[in-house]
């Protein structure tokens, strides 16, 4: 019954496995080259907006489909290669294909209707508004101040 | 039902050793391909950001470069919170043959793709022998 607060103290032990997750990762990322998936995004943030970017480039308007859930976002597509044609000789491939999809969760849910896309030089941006009843709202207080 | 979906993180480049840049912003090499036909030499080159008045396509002697100027497209309002690539400039060039005809190189973009045709000069062009 003494150490009845064990719970909340801080106990070293426990930090341990803590430590050799963090050492992991590190190593990890220190010795695999750094792959991203495909298409890359960004994710920008205001306390009224989200953005969410990607890069897209060759991909039409139509080949890309974009939902929105609660406030989680999803990216789907599909690049498609051009067809060799009879004779023809690829000496280098770099660039992606494929399909893809990709899923984020945003920091707020967001107002649905009010979603932008716009696709530019195969660069996408979505602009997400956050949702009116998830807003923090500022709270007066009354009384005299004295 | 994914296929192919990773990519190695953009490279930027490393030696731009004849021209310095004037621009602080940072430089990337856009991934290409290239495909080669009996009449041309086709080069594909991802430039997302760049359209037909942020691109130059120089060739001197025998040196083919091509350069994309990105915008930064963020307003200062925002905070990155998740990020998997970095927006910047595009460079890369190339060292043509003689078998290419300078003189008929076409370039067009659209959608961010940069694409060069680059036609074999007629010399240069396999011929077929017919066995008698």
């Amino acid at each position: 019954m003494l150490f009845d607060d064990d719970m909340i103290r801080w106990n070293p032990w426990r930090e341990l496995p803590r430590i050799q997750r963090e050492m992991n990762r590190l190593f990890e990322n220190a010795w695999s080259p750094q792959v991203i998936p495909f298409p890359p995004v960004n994710i920008y943030t205001n306390k009224d907006e989200a953005m969410v970017t990607a890069e897209l480039p060759g991909m039409e308007q139509k080949d890309i489909h974009i939902s929105i859930l609660n406030n989680t976002i999803t990216i789907e597509g599909n690049r498609v290669p051009e067809d060799l044609k009879e004779g023809e000789a690829l000496h280098r491939q770099e660039r992606n294909y494929g399909s893809f999809k990709r899923s984020f969760e945003l920091p707020f849910p967001a107002n649905t209707d009010k979603v932008e896309a716009n696709l530019k030089n195969g660069a996408l941006i979505v602009r997400l508004p956050r949702a009116e009843e998830d807003k923090p709202k500022q709270i007066e207080i009354s009384g005299s101040g004295k | 039902m994914a296929e192919k979906t990773t990519t190695v993180k953009k490279k930027e480049t490393e030696d731009v050793s004849t021209v310095e840049r004037t621009r602080s912003s940072r430089c990337f090499v856009p991934l290409t391909d290239i495909i080669e036909n009996e009449e041309e030499i086709i080069l594909t080159a991802d430039m997302p950001g760049v359209d037909q008045k942020s691109i130059d396509v120089t060739l001197e002697n025998n040196q083919l470069t091509i350069q994309g100027y990105v915008k930064e497209r963020i307003p200062e309002a925002f905070r990155l919170v998740h990020t998997e690539y970095d927006v910047g400039d595009f460079y890369r060039s190339f060292t043509l043959s003689d078998t290419i005809d300078r003189n008929k190189i076409e370039a067009s973009i659209k959608n961010g793709v940069l694409k060069l045709r680059l036609p074999k000069a007629d010399e240069a062009k396999a011929r077929k022998i017919t066995v008698n």
